[in-house]
């Protein structure tokens, strides 16, 4: 037969290129694949409990709390995980598997979650074949098991599993409770005490570890209609510069929070730090092995060139879509090119990514846009945000190669309530990020920032455009104007604030009298 | 997503202001031209075909000579010339560019089949299907390796995937597929199956070179 070439052309030509079409990128792996989309990971220090870290990962973006009938599933495909490094490598020391499972409980029945008081029986005028009396709706949600659940036709359970040493080991509940997955807060007449409910999805997998999944508020909060209306930001929150009472300003918003009234969903896993050391201790701050990498990720099931020998027995092999360490570096560094490309590499492998830390291609817009004054390249002083470097980090840590890991010192004390700073490192408070990541962490005005070059002078010496000494001191107040989250975070496990309800959700518009409905100050939200 | 959404309006915006800039001077024109070349020129196999698609592609680059298409026009149309080594120097550039690009991983991909280098075809038809994996050309591409290794009812079931999810607006690709799906049924001694799917194939695209010859490989084969 005549030699082939150019096969792949063909499905070339025909395909409406996936990644790149009039020069412009179109569809990033995520977007088309919503469900494995990551839309924040957090670590850091119990609030309430400093010998325990705290890790959160959040997928599934902007989740409408009313979007019935099925809300928000997790994918029974997807594969969960959550990576400590705990030897400087940016490599596996321990790792968290969770993997969920969907029942169908009353497939007759049109939509995921009913019910109503004590139930609803047919009444007298029902017609055959319901008799009257027989039960139609069933009693309100009270419980995820048990009496209470019989509305809870959409039900998800999940497993939770450690690997570490290369060795996977199931983690369960020591008075063997089925883990179930918190479901969305679909209202007050179907689930008439939402709190008690949610709270009943607080795990205790024994050893000190606790897990909560499920459907909660989204924690994120920006102005993002500003944003991407070519950083068109409120003239009420200084176009893009905060002032500084603005800027003080941490449980304020002087402009509206896009992401207000939307739900995430959420996997929440608090373990004993000692669990994750490399020492099996809980080290002090000082000592090298105190500062961990975390990054999440998930996965599907991978489809291979070479099939198995065995056809039938599946190889158990799952290709990454995504992940998340920092909050900033895919989206603030990497090329436009390469996020794909980057979503699925490991870690281990970023300084591939290296030259992008060098120039951020943000940097050069706030320039453009504000006219703000830059560093010029290479940006050494970003460079501490993907190795292991001071002011995280102890003296004498080994830097370990350029990895996108969320870095957390686990022997500096959580900050107490009062105390706590948006802007976490930046205004004095080590408790945040970039010493971790916390749910209140303000990560766009930090982010912006420190692209801006508020990190030079400190974590290395940076020059501007005409070649004299740049001092992150000058760097610009930038913000989006939105300080804080729409809803109180939880102070205790899991931390962010259980999912807003689907009947009377709220999300704050440019206009309303306050941009911050939670707080006595009433701060008009300018359009 | 969310954590950092404000940095894609960053994307974007100087995206969108590098495109509006280049509209004005757009090589479109040939650069659709060179696509409809390269079709054809697949079709007929004739490396004369190939060379012209690769000239009308680079008089594309000669109005904006770092347009993404037209240079991956232009690796494919080396490609198609048997230019190998000019063909993966260029394809191995525009991956570095642009790794996320599934259509010059299954380029390369090719390239190294065609150099006998099967380790290395295969590592880029597998980012093709980490980074797509329901895409018909991470199908297709997979499935031409399974064909070189033998596995024909892997190849088919490839085909018969990326097949399946090629628009059904698009006879003449879906025709190819149908093509290449009969190859593996001649392979395979499936006269009947082979003839029945060429039949389908050159009802979608009467005027197909390949499946002509194919036809008459098949004619060949059965000693008619």
């Amino acid at each position: 037969m005549k030699p082939l070439l150019c096969i792949v052309m063909a499905s070339l030509m025909a395909m409406p290129s996936p990644t790149f079409a009039a020069s412009h990128r179109e569809a990033p792996i995520t977007a088309l694949d919503r469900a494995a989309d990551i839309t924040d990971f957090f670590a850091f220090v119990s609030y309430d409990d400093p010998s325990k870290v705290t890790m959160i990962l959040n997928v599934d973006p902007l989740l409408e709390p009313g979007n019935g009938p099925n809300y928000f599933p997790f994918d029974d495909n997807i594969l969960y995980q959550i990576h400590v490094d705990n030897n400087n490598t940016a490599t596996d020391g321990v790792v968290f598997n969770i993997q969920f499972t969907t029942e169908i409980r009353a497939p007759q029945v049109f939509t995921g979650f009913v019910g109503a008081g004590s139930g609803i029986n047919a009444p007298a005028n029902s017609p055959a074949p319901v008799s009257p009396g027989s039960a139609v709706v069933p009693a309100a949600i009270t419980a995820l098991d048990g009496a209470g659940a019989g509305g809870l036709s959409l039900r998800q359970h999940y497993t939770v599993s450690i690997t570490k040493g290369g060795v996977t080991t199931q983690l369960t509940s020591p008075s063997g409770q089925t883990l179930f997955a918190v479901p969305s807060n679909v209202g007050p007449r179907t689930m008439p005490n939402y709190p008690a409910l949610a709270a009943q999805g607080i795990y205790n997998l024994g050893n000190g570890i606790r897990t909560f999944a499920g459907t909660v508020d989204d924690p994120f909060y920006i102005d993002l209609g500003a944003a991407f209306d070519s950083l068109n930001f409120r003239t009420g929150a200084g176009g893009g510069v905060l002032t500084a009472a603005q800027d003080a300003q941490d449980n304020v918003n002087f402009a509206p929070d896009y992401v207000s009234g939307y739900n995430v969903n959420t996997i929440a896993i608090e373990v004993p730090i000692a669990t994750l050391t490399s020492t099996g201790t809980q080290p002090k701050a000082t000592d090298p092995a105190a500062t961990l990498g975390f990054w999440g990720t998930t996965s599907r099931p991978r489809i291979l060139v070479r099939r198995s020998p065995l056809p039938s027995v599946p190889t158990g092999s799952y290709a990454q879509v995504q992940r998340m360490g920092n909050p900033l570096i895919n989206e603030l560094i990497i090329g436009t090119g390469s996020k794909d490309f980057w979503s699925i590499s490991q870690p281990v492998n970023d300084s591939q990514f290296a030259s992008f830390d060098l120039d951020p291609l943000l940097a050069r817009v706030l320039n453009a846009v504000y006219g703000v004054n830059i560093p010029a390249p290479p940006r050494n002083d970003l460079l501490p945000l993907v190795t292991y470097a001071a002011p995280i980090a102890a003296a004498g840590t080994p830097g370990g190669p350029v990895a996108d890991l969320l870095r957390l010192n686990t022997a500096v004390p959580p900050t107490p309530a009062g105390s706590r700073k948006r802007l976490g490192v930046l205004a004095g408070d080590f408790g945040g990020f970039p010493n971790g990541r916390r749910v209140s962490d303000d990560v766009t005005d930090i982010a912006a920032r420190a692209v801006a070059g508020v990190l030079c002078g400190v974590t290395a010496p940076c020059k501007d455009s005409t070649g004299a000494t740049f001092l992150g001191t000058s760097v610009a107040l930038i913000g989006d104007g939105v300080n804080t989250n729409d809803v109180p975070y939880q102070e205790t496990f899991p931390y962010v604030a259980f999912a807003q309800s689907g009947r009377s959700r709220r999300h704050v518009d440019p206009g309303e009298a306050s941009c911050t409905p939670n707080t006595v100050v009433a701060t008009a939200c300018p359009n | 997503m969310n954590s950092l959404i404000s940095l894609r309006y960053a994307l974007s915006l100087v995206l969108l202001f590098s495109a509006l800039a280049q509209a004005a001077t757009s090589p479109q024109t040939e650069i659709d031209q060179a696509a409809k070349l390269i079709r054809h020129a697949r079709d007929t196999q004739s490396t004369e075909d190939f060379r012209a698609a690769g000239l009308v592609a680079a008089k594309a680059l000669a109005t904006e000579p770092e347009n993404f298409d037209a240079q991956r026009y232009q690796a494919m149309a080396l490609l198609g010339e048997k230019d190998l080594t000019a063909a993966l120097d260029l394809a191995s550039k525009l991956n570095k560019r642009v790794p996320d690009d599934i259509g010059i991983w299954a380029i390369l991909s090719e390239i190294h089949a065609a150099r006998d280098e099967y380790d290395e075809a295969e590592r880029c038809a597998q980012w093709v299907l980490d980074l797509r994996r329901n895409s018909p050309l991470a199908f297709s591409t997979a499935a031409r390796l399974r064909e070189i290794y033998g596995d024909y009812d892997g190849a088919a079931e490839f085909y018969s995937e990326a097949l399946n999810r090629t628009s059904p607006s698009d006879a003449e690709e879906r025709s190819w597929l149908l093509v290449q799906s009969a190859r593996i049924l001649l392979r395979t001694k499936n006269y009947a199956g082979a003839a029945a799917t060429l039949d389908q194939a050159e009802k979608l695209f009467p005027n197909s070179v390949q499946v002509l010859e194919m036809k008459a490989e098949l004619a060949r084969t059965k000693g008619e």
